[in-house]
């Protein structure tokens, strides 16, 4: 329920800031790599994390100008990584790869000509491929706060280079992990690094 | 709207979204799992190199299944891979040896036994530490054999907690306890594993093994 009151929460946004616009379609394709902090963190004997390895990235994003300096966007992401897993520091294997999907409404704003912020909120979805351990009763949807900055190099009309950090911040928790015992959700913070290209409609 | 009052519910967002972090559980209760071979206490579990342990399980009285099924009951006590099992073809080449019948009687003088007995079957694994006490002697046995015949009387329910009993003594729980709600009890009749069970389990896969197994 927390997951849907923030999605239509940036709906509400994005249409209550609405101005007409059928024009200036903003499509944006980067590839990068993003890195996560601990989804677990546990102690046995010592501790033990299970953290996301560097995660190649794609993000695909479309654009609409919703006022003079502001547009709506819907963003998608998707990366896949492995699932390490530590114990006193030292490698203790892995949970198998995960992916991670997120889908976010946004909304990107002007700094300069060639600089721009963004803010994210939607949902973030794990996949992870062995269904065992942490994740043998699945992953829940987590709500996502995101953040971004991106520069971009024009080319030509259309087309701009674009250079792109993204923040996100999310909980995690699994059923598998309730019923072991944990309480409460892992804060979770990834931040990723992209480059790639943007199509405007004139 | 402007983008002051965008910021503004973007850090509202953020702030309820946040709070604390999770809180790990303690893994207690448990019990005491390592074998006391005086004046040594033995701890083992496989090592991470060795996972899958390869189990060969003779095809007799419906066996292999109970044995998949103890083995998804065990894995489902941990959280990041410590346990895996697998059943192969091969016995020679098996870390574990499931046969179906009583415990050989040239063994019994030889080795550690770890006996349960469950009514209608019961069940052996033999803990074979001869060449040092700091070495496991692989293959692991387990025996189970039916008290009745089983084809005048339903044993699966039996066959199917004491092979998870016996598999647990092949993880590394070495002792029986003294709850009837472990699975690891003596004589058992829990048909799932107990907290403690699960508990002690997670805690030896990450004790400090001193028994290394060997061939």
């Amino acid at each position: 329920m927390q997951t849907f009151h923030i999605v239509a929460l940036a709906g509400v946004l994005a249409a209550g800031a609405a101005v007409p616009a059928a024009a200036q379609v903003r499509l944006t394709a980067l590839v990068g790599i993003t890195g996560s902090s601990a989804l677990v963190k546990d102690q046995v004997i010592e501790p033990i994390e299970v953290k996301p390895a560097l995660a190649p990235t794609l993000f695909l994003s479309a654009s609409l100008p919703v006022a003079k300096t502001l547009r709506a966007s819907l963003d998608l992401s998707y990366g896949t990584s492995t699932a390490n897993i530590t114990e006193g520091g030292s490698d203790a294997g892995d949970a198998g790869s995960l992916g991670a999907f997120t889908a976010a409404a946004s909304l990107v704003g002007a700094i300069s000509s060639r600089l721009s912020w963004r803010l994210s909120l939607g949902v973030l979805q794990y996949m992870p491929s062995d269904k065992q351990g942490i994740f043998a009763d699945g992953v829940p949807l987590a709500a996502l706060f995101g953040a971004g900055l991106d520069y971009q190099h024009p080319f030509s009309d259309r087309w701009s280079g674009v250079l792109g950090i993204r923040y996100d911040y999310h909980r995690f928790s699994t059923s598998a992990l309730e019923a072991a015992g944990f309480v409460g959700s892992q804060q979770v913070s990834r931040l990723g690094l992209a480059l790639g290209a943007s199509w405007t409609h004139p | 709207m402007t983008v002051r009052r965008l910021l503004t519910v973007a850090a509202l967002s953020a702030g309820a979204l946040s709070c604390s972090d999770s809180t790990a559980p303690t893994h207690t209760p448990l019990y005491e799992w390592r074998l006391v071979v005086a004046p040594d206490t033995l701890s083992f579990h496989w090592p991470m190199s060795m996972l899958p342990v390869k189990i060969w399980v003779q095809d007799s009285l419906g066996m292999p299944a109970h044995v998949q099924d103890a083995i998804a009951t065990w894995r489902s006590a941990f959280l990041y891979g410590e346990y895996d099992a697998v059943l192969v073809s091969d016995s020679l080449s098996a870390d574990v040896v499931v046969r179906v019948g009583p415990l050989p009687v040239k063994a019994v003088a030889t080795v550690g036994q770890l006996h349960t007995m469950f009514p209608g079957c019961e069940g052996e694994t033999v803990v074979d530490t001869a060449a040092t006490r700091f070495q496991l002697q692989l293959p692991v046995r387990m025996y189970i054999h039916p008290k009745y015949d089983p084809a005048q009387t339903d044993l699966s329910e039996c066959f199917a907690i004491t092979t998870t009993h016996e598999l647990g003594h092949s993880l590394g729980l070495f002792q029986h306890t003294s709850d009837t709600l472990d699975i690891m009890y003596a004589q058992p009749q829990a048909t799932a594993l107990s907290v403690r069970d699960i508990n002690t389990a997670q805690v030896l896969s990450h004790w400090p093994a001193n028994m290394i197994p060997t061939r």
